[in-house]
């Protein structure tokens, strides 16, 4: 598939849930989003927000109010645009009289591929999420992360270009979280799209070329990865037996934000000016051992926003 | 393909809900009660004698023995209808419900599976379920009888057809009502009213002439027509397996047309409704 073309696109969308006979919840509103082919798309929100919503209306489960999504050129009410989608929801609920096998098997059926196919992509997909000795055993007594491993397979049986992952690795512990983080970036590798919904920001960190944060139905932030939480700008520089006096002929440059051991944090506005930090340290004698862009992490960028989202709503 | 794995689908989660297993057990039971019940003894061209459900006749004639065997067939048809629908209701009316459930849903309908392929593979799934097991116990019952009398009356094979055909338009009924409610208990206790309001609707059909309230009168006839003729039905379940003329076939064709209607809405409604 070729890459970073547009292959997700959500126009204005906007649902509104009837709660009784006269209350209403705006789970989402004016919702755009595009999503491009081969990258890893991170959507945060607080509990609410209406990410969930939001998935199975991409998935066409459910109907906007108003509003268009189209997947891969097409409108997603047309069925058929799902054999190229895979999709695992939040709370998989399997078909409690199967095993693990059986459910590839239906769920490969369910998708038009041939048996044959089938059987093989199970084995390989089972063996790959280290399930493949667990595959005769009834769902039932299974564990969340087994549950969930088997999740991601069956989204995988039949080969989409698009997965949507609703908190794929909750309940999943901390190994088996790294190895769907690592079926992930395979997936990536070999070309495939993937809307990833997660509560735990660190994972999306980890993973995600994109983002889009949602607030109370709304998206309040979206971009790539490193414009959201990257600030070029600061940089920390490890000198070790740095002194106060060393920092005198820093003045001039009047960069030094804080310092802390034998870490000097500083905000430059060039290339250029770093580097010349950089050889004033030096002039000084000091042995530079790193110096480390800064970033702010995605979970305090995430928490500010909302914070400050929230101080907005506050003085309205 | 998509279809015959939802139809697998159902059976699967029928065995392993034990369903199948007790709808065998229950129709073994009854094929075996059958087999020690009648006794029949042909002692010569003409003398045969006869223990039929604690009935003893002793000297009967062959032509006698044979109408009062399909006649037993025939009342055993009209049983085999009411217990057969009432334990294929009970054995299906959670599949619909059950598969509403969170989470459960999602993944079948982000297939490329149109909604109503699903419902229909669903509704085939339920039927065919209910047909192997009308099937085996009808089957069985027929079996041991014509073993046992040597009267093979193929009209009490022909009566199976009518009630499956039966479970068919009800469970369509409870499909709507699984759309609706999501719920195993409403959809039971909606289509046991269906069932009871027809048969006394059915039963005292004659007496609507004599209702001076136009409004009323008007209001139940419709409400006659509506709805499946669950008893009407029965009545002619018991002719095809007597092998007696069938006077009337507007209470299947109604039934039918009820059916279509109710499957109709069921799969619109599930069509644009928000899972």
């Amino acid at each position: 598939m070729e890459a970073n073309k547009k292959i997700l696109e959500c126009t204005g969308v906007t649902k509104v849930f009837r709660t009784g006979f006269h209350g209403r919840v705006h789970a989402l509103n004016n919702v755009n989003l595009t999503v491009n082919s081969g990258e890893i798309f991170g959507l945060l929100g607080p509990n609410g927000a209406g990410k969930t919503t939001l998935i199975r209306i991409l998935l066409g489960l459910i109907y906007p109010g108003s509003g268009s999504v189209r997947l891969f050129d097409t409108d997603v009410k047309d069925h058929r645009i799902r054999s190229k989608v895979g999709y695992l929801p939040e709370n998989p609920g399997f078909p409690p009289y199967l095993n693990g096998r059986q459910i590839m098997e239906l769920y490969g059926s369910l998708a038009g591929i041939d048996s044959d196919v089938c059987t093989q992509k199970t084995d390989e997909l089972l063996t790959m999420l280290n399930m493949d000795k667990h595959a005769g055993r009834k769902v039932t007594t299974y564990s969340k992360g087994m549950i969930q491993r088997l999740g991601l397979a069956q989204t995988l049986i039949h080969d989409p270009d698009i997965i949507f992952l609703d908190e794929p690795t909750d309940g999943v512990d901390p190994i088996g979280r790294r190895d769907i983080r690592e079926v992930l970036l395979n997936l990536r590798k070999a070309g495939k799209t993937i809307f990833l919904n997660s509560h735990l920001l660190s994972e999306i960190e980890m993973v995600s070329d994109s983002v889009a944060i949602m607030d109370k139905g709304r998206i309040v932030a979206s971009g790539n990865l490193d414009d959201l939480n990257g600030d070029s700008s600061h940089y920390s520089i490890c000198c070790p037996n740095m002194k106060t006096e060393h920092l005198e002929a820093l003045q001039k440059e009047d960069v030094v934000s804080a310092i802390e051991d034998d870490i000097l944090d500083v905000a430059v506005d060039s290339l250029e000016q770093l580097n010349r930090v950089i050889d004033v340290l030096r002039d000084e004698g000091l042995l530079i051992k790193s110096v480390t862009p800064q970033k702010q992490s995605l979970e305090s960028y995430f928490v500010d926003l909302i914070k400050d989202i929230r101080e907005e709503e506050g003085n309205a | 393909m998509k279809f015959l794995a939802l139809i697998k689908d159902t059976f699967r989660e029928c065995l392993g809900k034990k369903i199948l297993i007790s709808y065998f057990l229950i129709s073994t039971l009854g094929i075996l009660t059958m087999m020690f019940v009648v006794n029949i003894k042909i002692t010569g061209a003409n003398a045969v004698i006869s223990t039929l459900i604690g009935n003893k006749n002793e000297n009967l004639g062959l032509p006698e023995l044979t109408n009062s065997i399909v006649f037993a067939e025939s009342m055993f048809a009209r049983a085999l209808y009411s217990i057969g629908i009432f334990l294929s209701i009970f054995a299906t009316v959670d599949l619909m419900p059950g598969l509403m459930k969170k989470g459960r849903l999602d993944l079948y309908l982000a297939r490329p599976l149109s909604r109503p392929l699903f419902l229909l593979g669903k509704f085939t799934g339920a039927v065919a379920v209910a047909s192997v097991n009308i099937i085996y116990a009808m089957a069985g019952f027929w079996l041991v009888l014509g073993i046992k009398t040597h009267v093979w009356n193929f009209s009490f094979l022909y009566s199976m057809v009518v009630i499956i055909f039966m479970f068919a338009v009800l469970y369509t009924i409870m499909m709507l009502i699984s759309i609706l409610a999501k719920n195993t208990a409403v959809a039971i206790i909606v289509i046991y009213m269906v069932m009871t309001l027809e048969t006394a609707l059915g039963t005292s059909k004659s007496l609507f002439s004599m209702i001076s309230n136009t409004l009323l009168k008007h209001a139940l006839e419709i409400l006659y027509w509506i709805l499946p003729k669950h008893h009407e039905v029965a009545s002619i379940t018991q002719d095809i397996a007597g092998g007696k003329s069938i006077e009337s076939w507007t209470p299947l064709l109604s039934s039918f047309l009820t059916a279509l209607i109710v499957m109709n809405i069921a799969v619109f409604l599930f069509s644009k409704k928000d899972l």
